[in-house]
């Protein structure tokens, strides 16, 4: 009933896994935020489409100051160059202090990442209940976008400081893993800003 | 232990406790910040406090309630740069050691969750149940008698969603986390601690959905159709954030699923030789996975409308009721297939057991389900056919929902192919295998009537809609989850039950199904709409039938329940090691499985289905036989 | 039946039965809405063709099951085919796959023909030239339909805009329905005219019928729109003859007359002024 296989083993003790699973799930993550982001997409051309009583972009609604918007895109493409490095480093087995130099680099770029969108959101201005819906989806896309840069940016903390406490080296699928993710986040709030800005 | 427990090990013994402390606090603070701290609230009935209050005091108490369970030790640790876990104190969290106390706290063993998620679905079937009985009661006359319209609307939102809940993860919960990984030959889920989450979100869904009952109900049903859900007090809220927790549970589970079943599968066995089980599973995951997160915009949207005074569906204010339409009902369509795709899978993995055949058209199965997991994603709007949405995309719709029962029908193809010339063991299972069948095939048929946009114009809304979803959820995949408990019992606790009695519920379960939805069918064809405490007159025959026959059902299901609990818990009957003489290599496992499911993976593998020739699916070695009497 | 062909052959003559009775007796049974107008006509007949294509498919799959479940029992197979035959038979799979997809994509044109010939261009408001009286009964006389929490209310733009809570209708006159919603979703369900449409706020959902009998029907919310929902239904929409029918315009027009100044201008939509909800 039971036959030796080609390699003549029956059994194996231990089964690889580990980092294929990271890089892979972080793409799954980027699959399901697809349809998340595409969902606030879909609202925000249906609302605009709809304009219902002209209360898509009522007078005296204006878009999110230009300067700032721009800053607040400028520190997670810092840190997006900021993981590409590390995970070059890394994956080439160039383990060395500049990879922690890189690693803090990029949670600094991270933290004022966080910082400046708050400081945008609250220049908004916008009150929410008689603004129209122009305002509520765009402070809505920017704040969903905000909890996801502040998600990534606390494994990206982690990260950081397993590697530098030796805890917990960096690994090439760490590396890679999240920088998918950040890049991904990098891309949509780069939309969202053109979305909310241009396309009002 | 070669040391003693550390802090955290000791606290998690107490997990329970801690967490609903921590909900508590959490709700306070949550509650306090959010009535005083967020000055916006709604004109209406403001004395139980205001919807961001109540809002993110929900939120906070689930966060409180994780926290005390022990799901932040992990992540609050590696972001100071914590040691990994140790050997031990995986294992602990794994539930080495064995005990009850394992499946009240959190544990990693994809075992113990899946058991534990099998008591939440059966907690959920029975409210929900209790839920129904109520309705029905109602509706034997056609004026209010004993529920006014507040209370009876409640009812309705509550049984209909806790049934949903129910059957999201009634299959996949249970069994797809038990035995997935075992069918796979590994030993445990790709994220374990992810796992215990998914679980562990549903009993806060429960009881925050239940709590609306404090706050006034709501008045919506299940849809949640905006703009009435703005308009409703503060019952709402529950609604909306015990929604959201399951679609994270269904989204996270999902993901969890993919990566297991894609990057943990043992060598030698490629996509091609799964378990179909695995693979309804796989395809279920990714339904969950891409369709969640857009109840999850909805649900954003909804609770800015009711906090912020937004008017994301508010069509004065710009906003639209289509909005909330479309979001919801992109996720709702791939939420049905979530449901019934396991149930398939489970179906066609007990076939050849009972017809000692291998299954006939495994690959025509696959492709059948996958086929309907992407249809299923172009189908949303026939459920708007009447809304007055987007009249020229109709003709689309209706092509691409009829289109659906193509791949469904291969289901049917498959199964008369392993069935036919087979000498058919009539075990419990199999009765409840042959109910699935004939249930699912109304709910089909019913369903062909719906998809044609005329004959649509008459059925919409009504009860012939509700029959048709109780045929193919509950006649289809709750017949599959009593048939998967029967079957899959002796190897989760190595109990079994008296068959005798289960076919006698069989039977009892089958016609008082079968005649409450017939005459639901009938009622709903005559006109009577959904969601309704008054009818027409001319309707009550219908009814009162429709209400016997399910108060029968409602017996019937409790006489499951009692037959479990009686034999597993109090009797505790033995189970021979494998009744069933399944090739499954969850049968060749011993029972109790090991807590790591194998000590040595097996390399060589191939399809579980080789009746014909006795052979095992993987090979454990000379020394584990199949079964005795191949 | 000692014979496993003979069975075969008796569950197939059975089912043939089964299924030509089947579709006779759909034929002559009373379908579903009925015959009171063109559109319920339509309607039913496509359930009809719908039923009587799929009654055969559905008996033929029970009888199959069936098939399985008993005759497999008293006459067992006798031999067990070999392995390969049981790995799945692309013939058969073809077959059926082929099968299912032309009865599904017949379906298909047949429902996207009946909805061209029955709503063209539904859903979508009308130009304001509908408001004139019709010249013909096949031109549609507009009806508006308000739907708000919790009952209906109907206004005829024809004939002044004047506002009535009770629906009626001329026989055999095409009628336009123009629902709309004042507050939340609701459904306007006139079953015997076989008409659903939702009704939106802000929104003008068009449904075009012609009632073909005269009578007193029943209409009903078909959405859930809040606590009486189930309430939201009354038994005195009418179809009466067109003599009939100004009588009770001329009727209506009189009772309106001292109100119609504070009556809103005849419009396909409606916004409150800003309203508490709940309140």
């Amino acid at each position: 009933m039971s036959e030796v296989s080609p390699t003549g083993l029956t059994v194996v003790d231990e089964v690889e896994g580990g980092g294929r699973t990271l890089v892979f799930t972080s793409r799954l993550f980027m699959a399901a935020n697809t349809t998340l982001q595409l969902s606030l997409l879909f609202a925000f051309l249906y609302l605009r489409a709809n304009n219902f009583g002209g209360m898509w972009h009522p007078s005296g609604i204006g878009t999110p100051p230009q300067v700032l918007a721009i800053i607040s895109l400028v520190f997670p493409v810092i840190t997006l160059l900021a993981l590409w490095a590390v995970w070059n480093a890394v994956s080439k087995a160039r383990v060395s202090n500049a990879v922690s130099g890189l690693l803090w680099l990029a949670l600094v770029a991270a933290v004022l990442t966080g910082a400046v969108r708050i400081l945008l959101m609250y220049q908004f201005n916008w009150e929410l209940d008689s603004a129209g819906t122009y305002a509520a989806i765009s402070t809505l896309w920017y704040a969903v976008m905000l909890g996801e840069f502040i998600l990534v940016g606390l494994w990206l903390l982690s990260l950081v400081m397993g590697h530098v406490r030796g805890t917990d080296r960096l690994s090439a699928s760490h590396a890679r893993a999240i920088l998918d993710q950040w890049a991904y986040i990098t891309g949509v709030s780069i939309v969202v800003y053109l979305l909310v800005q241009y396309v009002k | 232990m070669s040391t003693p427990p550390t802090l955290a090990r000791r606290l998690s013994e107490w997990g329970l406790l801690l967490g609903v402390i921590g909900a508590v606090i959490g709700f306070i603070i949550g509650f306090a910040v959010g009535t005083h701290a967020i000055p916006y609230s709604f004109g209406e009935d403001n004395s139980l406090g205001s919807d961001p209050g109540i809002l993110l005091g929900y939120a906070l108490s689930v966060v409180g309630f994780l926290g005390g369970m022990g799901f932040l030790n992990y992540p609050i640790g590696r972001l100071f740069g914590a040691k990994r876990p140790s050997e031990e104190d995986n294992a602990y969290l794994h539930g080495e050691g064995g005990g009850l106390s394992r499946y009240f706290r959190m544990t990693t063993d994809h075992k113990v969750i899946g058991l534990q998620y099998l008591v939440m679905i059966l907690a959920f079937l029975f409210v929900g149940g209790l839920g129904a009985m109520f309705i029905r009661t109602e509706l034997l006359t056609p004026s209010p008698t004993v529920a006014n319209a507040q209370s009876y609307l409640t009812l309705v939102g509550l049984h209909s969603t806790l049934m949903i809940f129910m059957a999201s993860a009634a299959i996949i919960g249970p069994f797809g986390n038990y035995f997935v990984p075992i069918m796979i030959g590994t030993r445990n889920m790709a994220f374990p601690r992810l796992e215990a989450l998914t679980f562990w979100l549903l009993p806060p869904a429960g009881l925050i959905l239940l709590s609306t009952v404090f706050l006034g109900g709501f008045t919506t049903g299940w849809t949640g159709y905006a703009p009435l859900a703005d308009q409703n007090v503060l019952g709402m809220d529950s609604y909306l954030i015990a929604f959201a927790l399951i679609g994270m549970s269904i989204g996270l589970s999902g993901v969890n699923m993919i990566a297991t079943i894609m990057t943990k599968r043992a060598p030698g066995l490629p996509l091609t030789r799964m378990p179909i089980f695995v693979w309804s599973v796989l395809v279920t995951s990714f339904l969950g996975a891409l369709a969640a997160p857009a109840l999850i915009a909805a649900v954003l949207m909804e609770v800015f409308d009711r906090s912020y005074q937004t008017t994301f569906f508010v069509p004065a204010g710009g906003g639209s009721p289509y909005l909330w339409e479309n979001l919801f009902w992109f996720f709702g369509h791939p939420e049905v297939y979530i449901f019934v795709v396991p149930a398939f899978g489970l179906v066609m993995e007990m076939l050849p057991v009972f017809t000692r055949r291998p299954l006939w058209g495994y690959r025509v199965a696959v492709g059948g389900m996958v086929g309907i997991g992407l249809l299923s994603f172009v189908v949303w709007q026939h459920h708007l056919f009447v809304s007055g949405l987007a009249p020229s995309l109709r003709p689309f719709y209706m092509f691409s929902t009829e289109l659906i029962s193509v791949p469904t029908g291969i289901i049917y193809l498959v199964a008369l192919g392993t069935l036919w010339r087979a000498r058919t063991r009539f075990t419990v299972p199999m009765l409840f295998i042959f109910g699935f069948f004939f249930n699912f095939l109304i709910g089909g048929f019913t369903g062909v009537f719906l998809s044609d946009v005329p004959s649509d114009f008459t059925l919409h809304a009504s009860y012939f809609v509700q029959a048709h979803f109780h045929y193919t959820i509950m006649g289809g995949e709750v017949f599959a989850l009593l048939a998967a408990i029967v079957y899959y019992l002796p190897k989760m606790t190595g109990r079994t039950m008296d068959t005798k009695l289960l076919r006698f519920q069989f039977w009892a379960v089958f016609i008082t199904f079968n005649g409450t939805f017939i005459s639901l069918i009938s009622v709903g064809i005559l006109g009577m709409p959904r969601r309704v405490i008054s009818y027409a007159a001319y309707l009550q025959p219908l009814n009162i039938s429709a209400t016997v026959f399910a108060y029968g059902l409602g017996l019937s299901m409790a006489l499951f329940l009692g037959i479990l609990l009686w034999e597993v818990v109090i009797k505790q009957r033995v189970a021979a090691r494998n009744p069933w003489e399944s090739l499954g290599v969850e049968w060749q496992v011993p029972t109790p499985v090991p807590t790591f499911n194998f000590d040595r993976v097996p390399v060589a593998w191939s399809l579980p289905y080789d009746y014909d020739t006795g052979k095992p699916a993987a090979d454990f070695g000379p020394a584990v036989p199949a079964f005795s009497g191949a | 039946m000692r014979n496993r062909r003979t069975a075969i052959r008796t569950v197939v003559i059975v089912w043939f039965i089964l299924a030509v009775g089947g579709d006779v007796a759909l034929a002559f049974g009373p379908i579903p809405p009925g015959q009171a107008s063109d559109l319920a006509s339509s309607e039913s007949m496509t359930i009809l063709l719908l039923a009587e294509i799929g009654w055969p498919i559905f008996s033929a799959v029970l009888a199959a099951l069936f098939f399985t479940m008993v005759v497999n029992r008293m006459v067992p197979p006798t031999e067990e085919p070999s392995a390969a035959a049981l790995r799945g038979n692309t013939r058969a799979q073809t077959a059926w796959i082929a099968g299912t997809l032309v009865v599904v994509l017949s379906l298909a044109v047949y429902g996207t023909v009946a909805l061209a010939i029955d709503q063209p261009g539904a859903g979508v408001p009308t130009q304001a030239s509908a408001l004139a009286m019709p010249t013909s009964t096949s031109q549609p006389l507009e009806v508006q339909v308000i739907a708000q929490q919790w009952w209906f209310t109907y206004r005829y733009p024809t004939y002044g805009g004047i506002e009535t809570p009770q629906l009626v209708l001329p026989v055999n006159q095409k009628i336009e329905f123009n629902v709309t919603s004042l507050d939340v979703v609701h459904s306007f369900w006139f079953y015997a005219l076989g008409v659903k449409a939702d009704a939106v706020p802000l929104n003008d959902n068009v449904v075009t019928a012609t009632p073909t009998k005269i009578g007193t029907y029943r209409i009903q919310c078909a959405e859930l729109c809040g606590l009486w929902h189930g309430n939201m239904a009354d038994n005195t929409a009418m179809v009466v003859s067109p003599s009939d029918f100004a009588a009770w315009i001329q009727q209506e027009t009189t009772l309106d007359a001292p109100i119609m100044k504070y009556l809103l201008p005849y419009s396909h939509t409606y916004e409150p002024s800003p309203t508490i909800y709940g309140s």
